[in-house]
Parts: structure tokens; sequence; C-alpha cells
């Protein structure tokens, strides 16, 4: 449905992104996930078209969006606060988006904000911040557009909020095959909803990976041996060291699972033992540093 | 191109100031004639009691003089000064305004192309202006011509009152709604607009006093044939010569302006050609750049990082010349041989100075502008 191609962009000659590439499918909700400076940002909004690439494409249904951008009617970004709409009154917002996408579903809109409580008779700027981040959503959602791109949804929000907004994703998504790109530093989130990861490092996709299939690609052990990590395990491929505490290890293998196993358990270890692995493990084997905020 | 969603979108924007254009023509065309009129009513009468008018013709020139051309371009000149603040104002908020917050994010993210977007504030803008315009203009004609005045009115001249500073308006719109897509931010394009408006004035002057300083007097310029053409091209590229000094284009069309009938006053429309090229230039580049524009560069001074090293130098000169023409006014008296010492004094202090100030200035990003 949605195709990136070799996406490039700098700015003032520095690289932020290059040769970005990946493809939306209808009903997909996939998380983009990086640390701060990796480009998250920049690469969404090129993408709607609010900055310029250097070179690539973005294709809606084959369709260019900076040759046609009235193709972005089936787009909709949503940043991380709506503050380009603050002055208006949700009546005004609502002849708006009429105007601007001809599938704008006004009863619908004005359901859902019935349900999560939101007043219609004021302007957006005296919402609270996350009853603003809840109408930006709502909004989003009721013009019907094929695909929704988040950028930090449930940035600043308290917890009440931020289960509300991901139930709400979650339901529409179920419901009507839209499809969500969400970046997020909520790792948590992210494995919650999305079906497929990508990982941003200094402005290149590290990976994109299905999280269906990530426990085949990955496992997180728990290693103690009778002195410190065997040298033969501490540069080898596939064997990352999460945490250290002691002589405990906590090791992410990835990639030949068998291999490293065999590795490990050459080393003749204490204690070996499989432990529940998330995406933050994950993040901060592939994306972790020497403390290097980009 | 005219998408209601833009013009909605636009409208919100901008309505107060759109408002402020429609009232500033109310009030300072069919308001301001009616009680010029009234003025003109009293004084009539107080001449005629004093016996002025010699007889009935001159009596109807009189009457006719101060109605063709001193109530219509006063009416008009007071009123396109107000205008043209405003007007340079919309373009502001326009487009530099909407850099200042995440208005040009979510108007980029819209299903319109950038040209749309800009097409749609220029027509947005000048349909506001043309309407009020002409119909204010029809409204303050009407008040002299449904009067007793009504017959000393000549159509050619209002007309001609009519079509310069409308077109002259339209063009300082452009103009300045231009200088939106190279700018970062609404102060840095209205600070911009107004002095590209004003500059072809300005550097003849600081042009005259460098010539001076180095011995070329001002008063032999007529002997300079490359400085006659440059003084008469810069006097023609004044925009505000076409909807506020009137009176000079008048003087241009007819040298012994004062002596004349008033009816026998020619008018021209060829000089229309350089408010009109104004416009089409203005929108052309406008598109061009807007297309173009990286707004990740807003907040700073200039968004195109070619651009910078021509503004510096720009900045830098006029400024020097600036200041070699202050200090050289202040040149004591009884030190007048050595003001040409005073006048590189200034030009090179001040030069230096906004060198400085002009790497600051081109470099930052103004936080109250920033995303």
């Amino acid at each position: 449905m949605l195709e990136v191609q070799k996406l490039t962009k700098t700015i003032h000659n520095k690289s932020v992104f290059e040769d970005i590439s990946f493809s939306i499918e209808p009903g997909q909700i996939i998380g983009l996930v990086g640390r701060n400076g990796a480009g998250k940002t920049t690469l969404l909004k090129s993408m709607v078209g609010i900055f310029n690439p250097q070179s690539g494409d973005v294709k809606f249904e084959g369709v260019s969006v900076y040759d046609n951008p009235s193709i972005k009617k089936h787009i909709v970004f949503v940043p991380d606060s709506p503050e380009a709409l603050k002055s208006y009154t949700v009546k005004e917002i609502v002849k708006l988006y009429n105007d601007i996408y001809p599938q704008f579903d006004e009863r619908y809109f004005y359901e859902l904000l019935q349900r999560f409580s939101l007043s219609t008779n004021v302007k957006i700027g005296n919402y609270s911040k996350g009853m603003k981040a809840l109408f930006a959503l709502v909004l989003a959602f009721s013009t019907k557009a094929k695909l929704i791109i988040l950028d930090e949804p449930t940035d600043g929000l308290d917890v009440i909020v931020k289960k509300k907004i991901i139930q709400y994703i979650v339901e529409e998504v179920a419901e009507k095959q839209t499809s969500i790109l969400v970046s997020s530093h909520r790792l948590d989130e992210i494995e919650f909803i999305a079906d497929k990861v990508l990982m941003m490092k200094q402005g290149k996709l590290d990976s994109q990976t299905e999280l269906m299939d990530m426990k085949s690609h990955y496992k997180k052990v728990q290693v103690v041996f009778k002195k410190e990590l065997p040298p033969s395990l501490q540069n080898a491929n596939g064997i990352d060291v999460l945490n250290q505490t002691g002589r405990v290890y906590t090791l992410l293998l990835s990639g030949k699972l068998e291999k490293a196993n065999e590795m490990i358990q050459s080393e003749q270890p204490l204690l070996f033992e499989e432990l529940p692995m998330t995406l933050e493990d994950v993040f901060v084997s592939k994306l972790g540093g020497d403390g290097d905020v980009a | 191109m005219w998408h209601k969603a833009l013009f909605r979108k636009d409208y919100k924007q901008t309505k107060f100031i759109l408002w402020a254009i429609v009232l500033i023509c109310i009030l300072a065309l069919p308001l301001n004639t009616a009680v010029q009129l009234e003025e003109l009513r009293i004084k009539v009468e107080k001449d005629e009691l004093d016996g002025d008018f010699a007889n009935d013709t001159e009596k109807f020139e009189v009457i006719s003089r101060s109605i063709n051309s001193s109530i219509l371009p006063d009416t008009m000149a007071m009123t396109n000064v107000i205008l043209s603040v405003m007007i340079i104002l919309l373009a502001g908020v326009m487009i530099g305004a909407e850099r200042g917050n995440k208005t040009n994010d979510f108007t980029f993210t819209l299903p319109f192309s950038r040209k749309q977007i800009f097409l749609s504030k220029w027509m947005m803008g000048s349909a506001v202006i043309v309407a009020s315009y002409i119909v204010n203009f029809i409204l303050a004609q009407c008040i002299i011509y449904f009067s007793e005045f009504g017959q000393h009115m000549i159509w050619k001249l209002s007309f001609f009152y009519l079509i310069y500073p409308l077109v002259g308006l339209l063009a300082i719109y452009t103009f300045s709604l231009f200088w939106g897509t190279v700018t970062g931010g609404v102060i840095y394009q209205i600070a911009v607009s107004i002095i590209f408006l004003i500059f072809p004035l300005g550097i003849i002057m600081l042009l005259s006093s460098f010539l001076d300083a180095n011995t070329v007097s001002y008063y032999y310029w007529d002997e300079w044939a490359f400085l006659r053409g440059l003084d008469s091209v810069l006097n023609h590229t004044f925009l505000f010569k076409y909807n506020i000094a009137l009176e000079n284009l008048l003087y241009d069309f007819n040298n012994r302006w004062f002596d004349m009938p008033i009816q026998d006053m020619k008018i021209y429309y060829t000089h229309l050609l350089i408010p009109l090229g104004y416009i089409a230039t203005s929108l052309f580049l406008g598109v061009m750049l807007y297309e173009k524009g990286n707004i990740e560069h807003n907040g700073k001074f200039i968004l195109f990082d070619k651009l910078q090293p021509v503004f510096q130098v720009g900045m830098v000169v006029c400024f020097a010349l600036l200041g070699g023409m202050l200090l050289r006014e202040f040149t004591p008296y009884n030190l007048s041989e050595s003001e040409i010492y005073f006048y590189y004094a200034g030009f090179i202090g001040t030069g230096l100075l906004f060198y400085f100030i002009s790497r600051k200035l081109l470099n930052m990003k103004l936080q109250l502008f920033s995303r």
C-alpha cells in the first residue's frame, strides 16, 4: 500500500537519514524506534511532504506523494501535539476537515468525542495535553484515511490516557483495517500494538523485524561462569551482553541461536537459564552503545 | 487551484487583517470623500462670498481642480499609505507567521501541492484587496457624482486614480508574499519586504552620497549617461510611486501640470507595466521558491543556504554606505576639506560592524519562531 523507496534527507550538508526503504501493508501496525536524534521525526515529516527529501520517493498505491499530493487525502499525519489547530473550535475543525477529506465521518467523530468525554464547545487550545492527543487521534481516524502516521502519540501523557489511546488504536485497526506507522520511545507500547518494528540507527534503517518472528531470531539467557565471561564469548558474533551483576550475565543471542547456544555450553556455565525477552532487550542490544545520544 | 479548505484555513489565520483592510477602504474612501466634499462646499461658499471667483468659468476650473487633483489623490494617498502597511502585514501573516508555529507543518501535510497553497494565499489576499478597493472606490465616486459637484468629475482621471493604486497595491502584496518564501519568519519577511520596497530610493541616496564624497557631485549626474539611466530606472521601480505619490506620476505624464486645464491632462497606462512586472516576477519566483523551500530552516533569516552570502554582502555594503553617509553629515564645518576621511571612517566602521552582525543574524535561529 505505501512504499518508501530509498529516501534520503540532508540538512546543512549533513545526512539525517539515507537510503531508507520499507513498505506498509493494509491493516499493519508498524513501530518506528530509534534513539534520540536517529532521524525518526524527520523521516515521518519527509514521508508526508513537510520536508523535501534529497532523493527517493514515497508511493501510496503506486502514486508518488510528492508528484501527486492529492493522494495524501488517504494519509493523515498526527504530530506529537496538534499545536496548529489550537486556535480552532471543534466546529471549525469539522468544517475544515469536511473540506479536506472527502470521507470525513462527522457523525462518527462526534460519537468518539462523546465516548472520550471531550467537550465540543471549546477551542482545542483549551484542552489538556492528554485531551489534545486524544482529540488528534479521533480527528485522524474520523477522516477514514487508509494510513495514519503517528509521531510520539503518548509522549508526556499520564498512564490512564496512554492506555485509552493504545486501546483505541488497536480497536480502530482491528475494525477498519487502517494501517498505522507509529514512532515512539515507549517500547512496551510498540511491542503491545505493532506487527513489525523498524529500528533506525544513525540515519539508517538498522533492521525490520516482524514481532512474531522476534522470538525465533533472538533469545535472552542468564548465565553464570566460575569466573568472568570467557573471552571466546565476549567478542562472539550473535552474543551481546545486556547486563552484568557480579558473575551473573544477561545475554542476548541473535542470528544462529543453536550455534550461540553451543558456544556457551562449551564453556560449561554454572547456570544457564532462558528468560522472557522484550523489545527493549533487542533495542538496547542493537541500538545501545557508549551513551552516544546522536 | 482555489480550494475551499485552503481558503478556510487562510481566512482563519488572517481574518483580522482582512477585515481591517475592508474597514480601512470603507472609512478612508467613501467617508473621507464625503468629509472632503463638505470642506470643499464650505470653501466654495466662502470664496463666493469673498468674491474670489472672477467668473463662472474660473469657479468651474477651481472646483474641477480641487476634486480631480486634490480631493481624489489626497484621499487615495492617505488610504494607500495605511493599506500598504496592512498589506505587508497580511503577506507576513499569510506566510511568515505560519513558519513561527506548527501551522506550516500542518499545511504541508494536506493533500495540496505547495504551488496550490501559495497561489491560494495570493488569490485570497488579492481578491479581498481588489474587491474592497473597487467597491469602496465606486461608492466614493458615487458620493461625488450624486453631489452638486458631479458635473466636475473627469472619468479618465477617476479611472487613473482607481487602476494605478490598485495594481500598485497588488504589486506590494505579491512582492511581500514573495519575500515570505525566502525568509524564515514573519519579522524577517516584513523587514526585508519594507527594505526592498524602499530600496530604489534608498540606494539613490546612498550612491549619491558616495559619489559626492568622492568628488563626483550628485548635481552632475545628468552628465553621466549611466547614472542618469540608473536614476531613472530606480525611480520607476519605486512601487509606492504607483499608489501613494500619484501627483508625481501625473507630473511625469504632464510636464506643465499646474498650468494646463485639468481636463486636458494626459494619462498613459504604459507605466502600469512596472507594477505588473513586479506581480508577474514575484509570483513566478514565489511559486518556485515556495516549492523548493526547506522548512526545517524556519526561524532562520534566510531559508536557502546559497542565498546567504548574497544577503551578507548586500547588507554589509548597504550599511557601510549608510555609515559613510551619516558620518560625513557630521563633519565639522571647519574640517569640510577632510570629509572624505569622515566618510570612509563611517564606511569601514559600519561595514565591519555589520559584517559581524550579519554573520550572527544569518546563522541564528530565532527561538520565537523555532519549530
